[in-house]
């Protein structure tokens, strides 16, 4: 069901397009009142929408990816897939396991190369970077490990300055600078004499975030960053995340819990079969009807004054 | 703790030449301090060249190039550890592990055979010391990860392979080569000789320079290829650098001295205790260690009996129990992840 629809979306208004076949159950209220609406908006927008595709990369986004497609051999992983991050915006990029999260990231990174469309951080194509070049754009948080060298937190956030250091890898006073600067803004100051193996899997979480405040990059691509995190963890990671924000750093962060992205992203995407499901401002686009399409008939969401939520179906 | 590490590595550079000043007054021929330095301080051009001939020999010809060939295999092979084991992410490998010093005895061992085929020892023993490091590594790779016990295990697999040829080398020996393998097999300095000095002092000082240099790429690599690359290096490209230039500077000690087994594997432990994990003090650091143990191991070697005890022996005793201390006290850190 999810394959005969494909949904774009651009800054503004979303755009949503059902090509062909039944129409998917989630939207049948449009049908009737609705339909003319949307047959007027499709109207309205793909104009709009061509010009953007084969517009110049603007450098005003980000990250401007524009109708990827990847396939591991036959498999087909990504099918023009689009999505902009603008500057100090937080997306979060939600999707059930397998749904091509991980290989978008690869993407994003330059470890895999797309068949088709291209990926713009800040207007500058990434493709045929060299990998010093592109770690000047894109940074990129891994999920929380262990690794087998425990460096003290100071060193593992200098190694963030490695792509901005010249030769035979001199560092100098502005990397030592860049590095403490990180540490202080994420609050780890403390720990900087620390080795990595003694922190707590939040603490490690937040050295691994400072090291991609500490390489400066427009981007910040994080991979689950609260997955193996307690409550109070988690909410300290995403503190951090909003004030990395708050500096006009532009930050695409996949996670599973719907609930995180409603409350701390400002737009998100809906990744589903390799395809974008749906995609914009978050509370538009992590709709009941969309996680009931992805998750389930079991999900529901809540919405009180203040506050959104997404659990599960009451018995 | 800059500091202190800084005083640390002065205390190692104490520590080494005390430990040669050691090795040089100690042996079968007793001779003074005095002496020595008169000898020493003659061919370096400031003495008089007085001194009894046989002393002369003994010091110059005999005991110094043993004692900087010792040294600078103690170095080899501490570094050609500790890189192994940041770019396989593995602190367990070394290159007696890897099977590197298999594949090198057996080059060097085709070339003593068969020395019309393989004209030049080092090159050969080099050759194979590379087949080795790299078989062991495409065999544990899947899926770009290598799991630590899985290479280790390779490595094993490699390693015999390699000794099975080195078996077939040793039957298809005449008596002289036989004789001149099995010694050499056993490892030690005995031949020492200012030629195998200058060979390996030209391959592998500069080896051991440019991994120094290379150090912090080091400390990227250890994090893993996704982390290496989105902080800016080409993992794969820079790990073959790191391989051939470890493989290089090991395979040409084990082409001097033989298999000197688990130096490259407790030194540089021994200096992430003292340093800590950063490969810019992990590398120099064991590479001090390696050349004071070496020399100590190749004083005990030389001193503890009548005749000579072939050094692998006590670097076996020594590391064996170690390595086995590490599995117990740190196995599941080292592996269980």
């Amino acid at each position: 069901m999810a394959h005969d629809m494909t949904a774009t979306f651009f800054p503004g208004p979303t755009r949503k397009t059902v090509s062909s076949g039944e129409t998917p159950s989630f939207l049948t209220f449009h049908q009737g009142r609705e339909q003319g609406l949307v047959d007027k908006m499709r109207h309205l927008f793909s104009s709009r929408l061509d010009d953007v595709r084969s517009a110049p990369p603007s450098p005003e986004y980000a990250l401007d990816i524009r109708s990827l497609s990847f396939s591991y051999g036959r498999k087909n992983v990504l099918q023009d897939v689009s999505l902009v991050v603008r500057p100090g915006q937080i997306c979060g990029l939600l999707g059930p396991n397998g749904s091509g999260k991980s290989t978008l990231f690869r993407c994003c990174m330059g470890f895999l190369h797309p068949e088709k469309g291209h990926i713009h951080v800040h207007g500058v194509n990434i493709a045929h970077m060299k990998p010093s070049e592109l770690a000047r754009h894109v940074a990129y948080v891994p999920q929380e490990h262990k690794q087998p060298f425990p460096f003290v937190v100071r060193d593992m956030v200098l190694m963030g300055r490695s792509p901005h250091m010249e030769g035979w890898f001199r560092i100098g006073r502005t990397d030592r600078d860049a590095a403490e600067q990180a540490m202080k803004r994420i609050g780890i100051t403390a720990l900087a004499d620390t080795a990595c193996n003694q922190l707590s899997g939040g603490q490690r979480q937040l050295v691994l975030i400072a090291r991609a405040m500490a390489q400066q990059t427009p981007l910040i691509l994080l991979d689950e960053p609260t997955s193996a995190l307690d409550f109070s963890n988690q909410l300290a990671v995403w503190k951090v995340l909003r004030e990395v924000a708050e500096q006009g750093v532009a930050i695409l962060v996949c996670c599973h819990d719907p609930n995180h992205i409603l409350w701390f992203c400002d737009t998100a995407a809906v990744l589903s079969g390799g395809r974008i499901f749906s995609s914009g401002p978050v509370h538009t686009t992590v709709t009941e009807d969309i996680l009931q399409h992805i998750y389930g008939p079991e999900c529901v969401r809540i919405s009180t004054e203040n506050m959104d939520m997404v659990c599960p179906r009451r018995p | 703790m800059k500091t202190f590490r800084a005083a640390l590595a002065l205390l190692l550079c104490l520590a080494l030449m005390a430990a040669f000043i050691l090795a040089m007054l100690s042996g079968e021929f007793d001779m003074s301090v005095g002496d020595v330095g008169h000898i020493l301080a003659s061919h370096l051009g400031f003495g008089d060249g007085t001194s009894p001939r046989m002393h002369d020999i003994i010091v110059w010809r005999i005991r110094v190039p043993r004692l900087l060939l010792a040294a600078m295999t103690g170095m080899a092979m501490a570094v050609s550890g500790a890189v192994y084991q940041g770019c396989f992410r593995n602190p367990l490998v070394e290159p007696y592990i890897l099977g590197v010093s298999s594949g090198a005895s057996c080059g060097a061992a085709l070339a003593i055979v068969f020395p019309a085929l393989l004209p030049n020892g080092q090159l050969s023993a080099f050759l194979g010391g590379m087949a080795a490091v790299l078989i062991s590594f495409f065999l544990a790779r899947s899926r770009g990860e290598t799991p630590p016990v899985t290479l280790i295990l390779s490595g094993i697999i490699v390693g015999s392979l390699f000794s099975a040829v080195l078996g077939i080398m040793k039957y298809l020996a005449s008596d002289v080569e036989l004789r001149e393998i099995t010694f050499w097999m056993m490892g030690g300095f005995y031949y020492a000789n200012w030629h195998d000095v200058l060979v390996t002092s030209c391959t592998v000082l500069p080896c051991l320079a440019a991994l120094a240099a290379l150090s912090w790429k080091l400390n990227l690599l250890s994090l893993g290829d996704e982390e290496a690359r989105s902080l800016g290096i080409h993992p794969d490209g820079l790990r073959i650098l790191f391989i051939v230039l470890a493989t290089l500077a090991a395979s040409i000690c084990v082409s001097v001295a033989g298999i000197i087994a688990w130096v490259g594997l407790m030194m540089p432990h021994a200096a992430r205790m003292m340093f800590g994990p950063d490969n810019r003090w992990v590398i120099p650091g064991s590479a001090m260690l390696g050349a004071v143990y070496m020399l100590l191991c190749d004083t005990l070697a030389r001193t503890l009996t009548g005749t000579e005890i072939p050094i692998a022996i006590i670097t076996s005793i020594v590391g064996a129990p170690y390595l086995l201390w590490l599995l117990r006290a740190k196995g599941r850190e080292l592996y269980g992840s």
